[in-house]
């Protein structure tokens, strides 16, 4: 049995097709190849082996163009087989959508329903499924994890849907009802793949946030109490990063992994916040188990005009981090600095391991609130890509 | 393996390649032996020359992760913890922008310890590696065992001297400190120059001779090391980009400095207003410290290093089958009697030459070393190219080169064996060897022309501040010089010992000597060296003699041969005919 199940996770590629510099995005394709793909690929390879699953959250095509659709999902394709994924998990976003076109259109998602390769499921089963209900079902070989895929935008065409997402709460109710089935077995934890967030995101813009998905909370709410393993949504839309512990009843809700545009040109106000990001998370089978909660670790890279592709040294998302800490940063800033005494002045990484299990599913706000717990108590803490390497008493 | 075109990534920068790359890719030389001395020592050598590659190889990290079969040896007989330090470019922009306004003086003492954080920084760093406890070492080279106690007093008594409050009692906390304070002085000063009604206090600084802070430093080092006679090299690199008032602090510190602190610095072969041995205070040649030259390297080594550095890269991309040299087609080897003959018909100063010399074509083959077989020797590949350009009727015919530049042997010579060019090249080459077929000559030919392109247009990027109207830029001063050697090879007359490089003897050339000095840091004019490699006249233009690089030979059709010298000023500012005086066939 595997110990962690390891994603790729790319969202909001918003291909685009020419012959010059696009102003929306950098997955800008050529007669059929992207200088910026490949070296995507190239780097992914370097860094992410043994890949269990491919997740895209949507928008994989901009503004609604068929061409570059195509393309995008042949592109995300070749990822896969390029990185030797056995699995995929792709959902469609409001980009992918013509939702608002008029000249020739009948059908927002008609496009998406006959291309090549089938998407976004190879199997016919599932994409009926998933185009009747705008939901399916589907797990991996080794059973360890179900999956949701959901199209929030699947309403979109329709009045001024195409301003945010949805679920139906009729959807909800029948997610919910097949979950409780035996059709949704119990497993290490469940996947939910969106376009859009389930909850609100003002603090991106600092405006009101108009874009989320309608029905969300209810959904959040109706999946999580059901007692068929911790869930793990992940979904893009908004280009802005972020891992938050969704609001719940329970003192463990779902974690909401929201992935940033790997190649989308960012909004000018968030470019000192963010860049261009892909993730590897990693769900640690064995730990999620343990505490009956899901926990993990996650990596980001991030991409620039100097270096291209490297470790992100962003603050959303920073290049390491992690998820399902059930120990409170107060209770751990104690634990640790117990640790430091005259002979000990200070700790190192070598001190440090055994704290490891606590420190390495840390989201990044928990970590922030770790180092303002030991910065009160008078010791200061010495950061190294977001990763804690000395511990010690106040200069 | 055609087709293979590589990475532009892999163009050679040894700045900024990682430890391992350095380590991996290092090929051990005399240079190497000599610089991992326990002297101090400056070594000089243009750009691309191999300077940072040698100096980081000393460095600890890299002995310590070294793994060539020879680095165990280097491991024990290197006697100093080498400390790494690279030139902020900024420096000398900051410095001279503070040195032109008098209103700056007091912000001098900034921008010297601007340059000190950054000596103290490395200096901490290379510390805090040799006493780690979580870095994984194989070889534990020079490594320190020190508890956490002693380093927390350590960092006291170091960020005391510094003047810097680190946040928590660490070496790595201390060199955050450094570093934020370099961060501090840097936009102090930008502040300073930008703002014009500045009322801002200058921050705290350490104040000082390097010399004598290093020495306090090292100190206190090494007590708690609990080894007083820990020895510390300064590999400081680069140093041509610095300001004198860094440079010359440095070369003065040589002299009789502390026993266990050694400098080693890195110089272009030109740097104005820095003087080695000029005056009676400074630093005494031999004395006190060694030379390195890594200008005008030695065929024989010069060869056997390039063959194993393209042999390297060769390998790397499956071709390796042979050696290296086997990938090239040779040029076919000169026939004196051809050549001879149909330049006699060419060229009747040739042979009038021939027949002063009472050298009968049809007996070349039969000429010995007692007889004629030396002057033959001689002036064979004069004839050869002279031969090559002139036509019938005495004009120049043709502007490619002559294949007699091309094979792998001559193409390393035109690079003056400089390991930055032989790495742009094999790149060249990479995409066009095969292991069935050799690289052509023309194709050959071709690489070198467009590498010298490139330099040629980097050189006219450099401007020169010259009283002759027709150069204004390093290049334009080449392109003059080597004009005049081709025609003392392909001109009007015949000469037998054309003239091939200069001297700079006659007060009228000053105002060229700035330019001179650029083009031997750039690598477009080459010091030659004469009998012994440990002059220092090479600081001091006037007293050398230099020539062209022999990347120019190609294109303008010259010998890659010591030869006789002319003046500069000779070239640039001709006497009048009646003047001059040239023995045209002295032998």
């Amino acid at each position: 049995m595997k110990s962690t199940i390891k994603i790729l996770v790319v969202s909001d590629l918003h291909a685009v097709i020419g012959d010059g510099i696009s102003d929306d995005s950098r997955l800008l394709f050529i007669d059929g190849s992207s200088e910026y793909g490949d070296g995507f690929i190239k780097y992914a390879k370097s860094v992410a082996k043994d890949l269990d699953l491919l997740i895209c959250s949507g928008d994989i095509s901009n503004k609604g163009n068929t061409e570059s659709f195509k393309q995008g999902w042949l592109f995300l394709n070749k990822v896969k087989a390029e990185l030797n994924i056995k699995n995929m998990l792709c959902v469609p976003g409001n980009h992918d959508h013509q939702s608002r076109k008029t000249n020739g259109v009948f059908d927002p998602k008609h496009h998406l329903q006959f291309i090549t390769p089938p998407f976004p499921f190879e199997q016919e089963n599932l994409n009926t499924h998933f185009w009747s209900w705008h939901w399916s079902h589907s797990s991996n070989e080794s059973d360890s994890f179900n999956a949701i895929s959901l199209n929030t935008s699947a309403y979109h065409g329709y009045g001024d849907e195409f301003q945010y997402g949805r679920i139906a709460t009729e959807v909800v109710d029948q997610i919910h009802t097949y979950i409780c089935s035996d059709s949704f077995p119990k497993r290490d934890f469940n996947l939910l793949v969106c376009h859009h967030h389930p909850e609100k995101m003002d603090y991106v813009d600092t405006n009101y946030d108009s874009e989320a998905m309608e029905g969300g909370s209810y959904l959040i709410r109706k999946i999580d109490e059901v007692d068929k393993g911790p869930w793990l949504i992940i979904h893009g839309h908004k280009h802005f990063p972020d891992i938050v512990h969704s609001r719940s009843a329970k003192t463990f809700g779902p974690v909401i992994f929201s992935a940033g545009s790997m190649s989308a040109k960012i909004y000018p106000p968030n470019k000192l916040k963010t860049s261009n990001q892909f993730y590897i998370i990693e769900v640690d089978i064995i730990k999620t188990s343990e505490q009956g909660s899901l926990a993990g670790t996650f990596r980001s890279y991030e991409w620039n005009y100097s270096d291209g592709w490297k470790p992100s040294g962003r603050e959303c998302l920073p290049s390491e981090g992690g998820f399902g800490s059930i120990v409170p940063p107060k209770i751990l800033a104690s634990k640790i600095l117990n640790e430091i005494n005259d002979d000990t002045p200070f700790l190192d990484t070598n001190d440090l391991t055994k704290f490891e299990n606590d420190l390495k599913y840390l989201t990044p706000s928990d970590l922030k609130d770790l180092i303002s717990k030991i910065d009160e108590s008078d010791f200061k803490v010495l950061l190294e890509n977001n990763k804690i390497v000395q511990i010690g008493r106040k200069a | 393996m055609k087709g293979k075109i590589p990475s532009i990534h892999e163009a050679f920068n040894a700045r900024s390649l990682s430890t391992e790359e350095l380590c991996n890719t290092f090929i051990i030389s005399d240079h190497y032996s000599k610089l991992a001395s326990s002297t101090n020592t400056i070594m000089i050598g243009p750009r691309g020359s191999g300077k940072t590659t040698l100096m980081r190889m000393l460095q600890v990290q890299s002995l310590e992760a070294w793994q060539h079969k020879q680095s165990t040896d280097f491991r024990k007989s290197i006697k100093f913890s080498g400390v790494f330090i690279p030139t902020d470019r900024v420096w000398k922009t900051q410095f001279d922008k503070i040195c032109k306004k008098f209103e700056f003086k007091n912000e001098i003492l900034v921008v010297q310890a601007s340059f000190t954080y950054h000596v103290l920084e490395r200096f901490i760093s290379t510390i805090e590696y040799l006493t780690s406890r979580t870095v994984k070492k194989l070889n534990n080279f020079r490594s320190v065992v020190l508890d956490k106690a002693s380093e927390s007093e350590l960092v006291i008594e170091l960020a005391n001297l510094f003047k810097v409050v680190p946040r928590i009692n660490s070496l790595k906390s201390l060199e955050i400190a450094i570093t934020s304070k370099k961060s501090e002085i840097s936009s102090y000063l930008s502040r300073r120059l930008s703002v014009s009604d500045f009322h801002e206090p200058q921050p705290k600084i350490i104040v000082g001779e390097i010399g004598t802070i290093l020495g306090n430093a090292v100190a206190i080092a090494n007590l708690y090391f609990g080894d007083r006679e820990h020895k510390w090299a300064f590999l400081f690199d680069e140093l041509e980009l610095a300001p004198e008032n860094i440079v010359q602090p440095l070369v003065d510190a040589m002299r009789g400095g502390p026993d266990n602190i050694i400098l080693k610095l890195s110089l272009s072969p030109y740097h104005k207003n820095v003087s080695i041995t000029s005056l009676p205070e400074s630093s005494m040649k031999d004395q006190d410290l060694s030379f390195i030259s890594l200008t005008a390297t030695p065929d024989k080594s010069g060869y056997t290093f390039s063959k194993e550095l393209c042999g390297n890269i060769f390998s790397k991309y499956g071709l390796g089958v042979k050696p290296v040299d086997r990938y090239f087609d040779e040029p076919k080897p000169i026939d004196e009697k051809r050549e001879f003959s149909e330049l006699i018909e060419k060229d009747p100063t040739f042979a009038n030459y021939l027949k002063l010399q009472k050298i009968d074509i049809d007996r070349l083959e039969n000429y010995t070393e007692k007889d004629k077989r030396p002057t033959i020797r001689k002036v064979k590949f004069v004839v050869q190219i002279r031969n090559y350009y002139r036509k019938l009727n005495g004009k120049k015919s043709r502007k490619s080169p002559p294949p007699l530049y091309a094979g792998f042997k001559n193409i390393c010579k035109s690079l003056e064996y400089n390991p930055r060019m032989l790495i742009g090249i094999t790149n060249k080459f990479l995409p066009l060897a095969s292991n069935e077929t050799p690289i052509p000559v023309h194709e050959q030919l071709k690489c070198l022309s467009e590498l010298s392109d490139s330099f040629k247009a980097l050189l006219n990027t450099i401007p020169i501040d010259s009283s002759t109207p027709d150069i204004n830029t390093i290049y334009d001063l080449v392109e003059k010089v080597a004009q005049f050697f081709q025609n003392q090879i392909s001109g009007d007359i015949f000469r037998a010992e054309p003239k091939g490089s200069l001297i700079f003897v006659r007060q009228d050339n000053t105002s060229l000597i700035e330019a001179i000095g650029f083009a031997l840091n750039a690598g477009a004019m080459i010091a030659e060296n004469g009998v012994s490699i440990d002059s220092q006249q090479v600081v001091d233009i006037k007293k050398i003699r230099c020539r062209l690089s022999y990347l120019f030979a190609h294109k303008f059709g010259l010998l890659m041969s010591t030869q006789r010298e002319v003046d500069l000023g000779d070239i640039i500012f001709p006497l009048p005919p009646s003047s001059q005086t040239e023995d045209l066939f002295v032998d």
